[in-house]
């Protein structure tokens, strides 16, 4: 990417946020809104200047001097499939509980960076170690240090 | 080989599965047949927590299962008593709440996670009354000194307290109306950081709790108690009923339940932290920290939450705080 | 103030005695197993010392009171040291002490270096958390009385101070910088406001009124996108972390860390002074100690590509914070950081009152409890060094194939552990992909999080004097009344100004062939 488009981007995305936060501005305490209203409002004015200096030449100057990025191309769909994987784990969390969670996280992801050759014998030696780590995170803390990890709704 | 292979995949899952099945629960006749996961809603080291933890060892002996302390913290307790409505209502889930804060979370806050009287009161336990002081080194000597300071120069004089709508805060709003003055409550981030606060000399005096005031013993000088008789462990503070102001107001801590948990499961939880607060270990320590003990059960405590929602409501009207 | 005078004869005596306490056996198994312990839930992503030493507590119920409060001492010092391995191992620090950790730590592990990063955090470690037990043994009465005279307004100014250091923070653009510390103080803001109670925005959801967790967003930002980086860049057999075994790195190593007399010296103070402040927390002083290291240094531009100098600075400085903030806690009873308010609770407990009579009549706890901490971090030295190598030695041989899953069940139980709320953990993968996304975009996860720390700090401090000066012609006066505050701002403006000065000499200097335009 470009460094302009960066800088342009950026600026974009920080001054949709602080609008996000700005129309929800409903303070119930006269001091409640001192501080975050300062913060957005210089905020804001900063973004500003990095927006308009983005589209000038000024951007351009920056641009030629900028080294070039470390090689290597960046794999989408394997960083897709795991952040997706991650999101799924998170979400159902709550429902299936760490237990079923945590072998299902565990092996499918070992499973799909593990490059070929993918045959049973390597889907049944991702989810046994997913469930010896699993079965270990338990005992560590659930039962040793008492921090309880979720059951999961359809167990409760 | 394969064989071999097959077996030990067998074995381990059967152990696994063994591990990770949690045990379906019993009936709750033979309350309590579980452990109890008692949740404390604010910060490890606070007065919340530590009372949980002295009560820790009695609880043990009654919860024969085990006593798991946990925290939910945020929002001010909001958080951990949003979860607790939404708990599965079998009386081994109970949560430490307060009052005002159950009280004047919902009510100021348009939703807070959950409703006042959806938290099932199992047992009142201990209050801490708000107490005023000043340093010990202070020119404020009685409270007509403080009260003549304060109609003297309004809005100069800044009292601690820790954190907003909470018993501190309601406290000086109402000194602040039954005398005629003007103070200025500055809110902390917990009773902790007030005593800092007024050793440094950063603020005036302190509208706080009776526990920061024992502990504090020889660098605080206490001007007033808001509860109605004198408290055992500060013999020498009058209480501002005696001084001609009837104010009677602190914080009150008990342990709840979840909405739709069955009476007789409530009643036998109450049973067990009645005798807990008979423990003579635990009157002990409460006593030395500045912790009025209280002994209300579920219909007690019931009646002062709702006694008290009539109360604060006009109040927060009065003062223009709330918001329909 | 009504301490009682330590003569010098009782000093000792009390410490004699303490010493004698400490070296029996029993005390010395409990101070290495909390030590051993502390340092494994330090390093483990999302539990914080504060939670280590909450978690232990019921254990401490059937020892005497000096032997429990060694074995919590011993925990709080091992987990501060142990947030170092996760820094430097996996770019997430197992504490939040230990964030300026992953600056050069990371990068060294990356090089094949990692082994001399957990040298260099240890001895660190060590050193810092033994000066701040010395500083807390015979400054504690002094230090705490400058800490009492910290107010509100200082508070604020301590923030303002802190976010200076965002231009050692941003490699690169300094004002993406100051726009991400922004961007973290409005998510800190996040949730009731810690003033004043306001519900602030949460989207309507009263999920969100619990604000967003620094360790969630910690694991969030650093983590995860490191996490994804290392899938994305290729997999099959291909390892994060690089391990060159070479030999005497353990002696090389530590002469070049005890050499860095200055580094050691200054973080030290820094890091008890900060741990003295109650409520400044002790997060931010590993960052303010990596800032001056890199400020008094000759050869600033190689800090965050891997320098030991950076490691040494944090880590000495978060390690001493634990004397330090122990501090208020003994001389006033007041909590120095969280994990000094469990202990304050466990003190109270057992009937001990904080304050003038813990020095006096149960000295004997007392400098039991202060001899211990000094034990540990001794303790934490052939432990840390032994385990930290076999540790790099299992990461870097370990295939990204388990790494991946292996790191994101731990900040999956990390981000659920810290208050037992689901939304944390998806809140977590959340910045994550935002924390990945504005890397991409050039905005750095430190000064965010930075910001994070810093917000409610500067806030409370700022709206508390607002408060406290409604009596003034001007409420903002009560910003700058005290001695302190000015101090303060002068130190802002000066931190702040630093990297000018260097272009300032620059423009004024006889250019005596061309330099290679070192200047910030």
């Amino acid at each position: 990417m470009k460094a302009r488009t960066r800088d342009l981007l950026g600026s974009v995305l920080m001054l949709a946020f602080v609008a996000v936060l700005w129309v929800q501005r409903d303070y119930m305490t006269p001091f409640g809104g001192i501080f975050p209203d300062i913060v957005m409002e210089i905020m804001a004015g900063i973004l500003v200047v990095t927006l308009i200096l983005s589209v000038t030449p000024y951007a351009a100057m920056k641009e030629a001097g900028e080294k070039k990025e470390e090689g290597g191309k960046t794999n989408w769909k394997d960083m897709t499939v795991v952040g997706g994987i991650l999101l799924a784990w998170a979400v159902l969390l709550q429902y299936l509980g760490f237990a079923l969670t945590g072998i299902v996280g565990f092996g499918s992801i070992s499973w799909y960076l593990g490059g070929m050759p993918r045959d049973v014998k390597d889907i049944g030696r991702c989810v046994l170690i997913g469930v010896a780590i699993v079965v270990l995170m338990i005992v560590v803390f659930q039962h040793l240090l008492e921090v309880p990890l979720p059951p999961g709704r359809i167990f409760d | 080989m394969r064989k071999h292979i097959s077996w030990c995949f067998a074995l381990a899952a059967f152990v696994a599965i063994a591990v990770l099945l949690p045990i379906t629960p019993v009936m709750a006749a033979d309350y309590p047949s579980k452990p109890l996961n008692y949740i404390v809603c604010f910060n490890p080291g606070g007065e919340t927590d530590i009372t949980a933890r002295i009560q820790e060892p009695a609880l043990k002996k009654y919860y024969k299962e085990g006593v798991v302390i946990s925290y939910k913290i945020g929002g001010g307790g909001s958080v951990g008593w949003a979860e607790l409505v939404k708990s599965k209502p079998d009386g081994y889930t109970l949560a430490g709440d307060n009052l005002p804060h159950i009280i004047l979370q919902p009510m100021l806050r348009g939703n807070a996670g959950y409703k006042t009287l959806d938290i099932k009161q199992v047992y009142m336990f201990e209050s801490t009354p708000n107490i005023l002081v000043v340093r010990s080194d202070s020119p404020y000597k009685t409270l007509k000194d403080f009260i003549a300071a304060a109609k003297a120069k309004p809005g100069t004089l800044t009292l601690g307290g820790s954190g907003s709508s909470t018993a501190n805060d309601l406290g000086t709003i109402m000194l602040n109306k039954a005398a005629g003055i003007k103070t200025v409550y500055i809110p902390f981030t917990g009773s902790g950081p007030v005593v800092p606060a007024l050793l440094g000399g950063h603020v005036t005096g302190l509208m706080t709790y009776s526990t920061m005031a024992v502990q504090q013993r020889e660098k605080f000088r206490p001007l007033a108690i808001m509860s109605e008789e004198r408290m055992s462990v500060l013999p020498d503070v009058p209480t501002f009923k005696e001084l001609g102001y009837d104010l009677v107001e602190g914080a009150y801590r008990g342990v709840a339940a979840p909405p739709g948990t069955p009476d007789d499961v409530v009643a036998k939880a109450a049973a067990i932290y009645e005798k807990v607060m008979q423990d003579p270990d635990v009157i002990k320590k409460m006593d030395e920290n500045g912790f009025k003990i209280e002994r209300m059960g579920p219909a007690a405590s019931t009646e002062l939450v709702k006694k008290r929602m009539v109360l604060y409501k006009e109040m927060m009207l009065e003062m223009g705080l709330l918001k329909k | 103030m009504p301490y009682v005078e330590q003569g010098e004869t009782t000093l000792l005596e009390h410490l004699w005695l303490g010493l004698q306490n400490v070296v029996m056996v029993h005390n010395l198994l409990l101070i290495v197993a909390g030590t051993v312990s502390g340092m494994i839930m330090g390093a483990l992503p999302g539990l914080t010392a504060t939670m280590a030493v909450a978690l232990l507590v019921p254990f401490t119920y059937a020892m005497n009171p000096a032997s429990g409060l060694a074995l919590l001492g011993a925990i709080y010092m091992g987990c501060v040291y142990g947030g170092a391995f996760s820094a430097i191992l996996i770019n997430t620090p197992g504490t939040p002490s230990s964030i300026g950790t992953t600056f050069d730590g990371y990068p060294m592990a990356r090089q094949g270096r990692g082994e001399e990063a957990i040298v260099g955090a240890t001895v660190g470690s060590a050193i810092g958390g033994i000066f701040g037990v010395i500083a807390l043994i015979f400054l504690a009465p002094p230090l705490a009385d400058i800490a009492l005279r910290f107010g509100p307004a200082e508070y604020f100014w301590v923030g303002v101070f802190g976010l200076t250091i965002i231009s050692s923070l941003s490699a690169g653009s300094f004002l993406k910088g100051v726009v991400g510390a922004m961007f973290g103080i409005l998510v800190s803001t996040i949730g009731i406001a810690p003033i004043g109670g306001d519900v602030r925005f949460t989207f309507g959801s009263p999920a969100m009124q619990g604000g967003v967790d620094l360790i969630v967003i910690l694991i969030g930002m650093f983590c995860i996108p490191e996490v994804l980086t290392i899938v994305s860049k290729g997999i099959g057999g291909h390892t994060a972390v690089e391990y060159k075994r070479t030999k005497g790195v353990l002696w090389e190593t530590t002469k070049k860390v005890l050499v860095q007399r200055a580094n050691l010296l200054r973080s030290c103070i820094i890091g008890t002074f900060i741990g003295i402040l109650p409520g400044a927390g002790g997060n931010i002083a590993n960052l303010v100690a990596y800032n001056e290291a890199r400020r008094a240094s000759k050869t600033p531009e190689k800090f965050g590509t891997g320098h030991l100098e950076g490691v040494v600075a944090t880590e000495t400085a978060n390690n001493a914070v634990v004397g330090g903030g122990i501090i208020p806690l003994v001389t006033l009873g007041i909590p120095g950081a969280p994990p000094d308010a469990v202990i304050y609770g466990v003190l109270m407990m057992q009937g001990l009152r904080p304050g003038p009579e813990l020095f006096a009549e149960r000295a004997d706890i007392t400098y039991t409890f202060m001899l211990a901490l000094g034990v540990s971090a001794l303790v934490m030295v052939p432990i840390g060094i032994y385990g930290g190598r076999l540790l790099t030695r299992f990461v870097a041989k370990l295939p990204v194939r388990y790494l991946v899953p292996g790191i994101g069940i731990l900040t999956i139980i990390g981000s659920y552990a810290i208050r037992n709320n689901f939304t944390d953990v998806i809140l977590m993968l959340g910045f994550g992909v935002v924390g990945y996304a504005l890397r991409i975009l050039g905005f750095q996860a430190a000064p965010i999080v930075l910001g994070l720390i810093l917000g409610p700090i500067m806030e409370t401090g700022l709206v508390q004097a607002y408060l406290t000066g409604q009596g003034y012609s001007w409420p903002w006066l009560a910003l700058f009344i005290n001695p302190i505050s000015w101090i303060l701002i002068g130190m802002s403006i000066l931190s702040f100004a630093w990297p000018y000065f260097g272009s300032l000499k620059q423009m004024f200097q006889k250019p005596e062939g061309l330099g290679s335009g070192n200047g910030e």
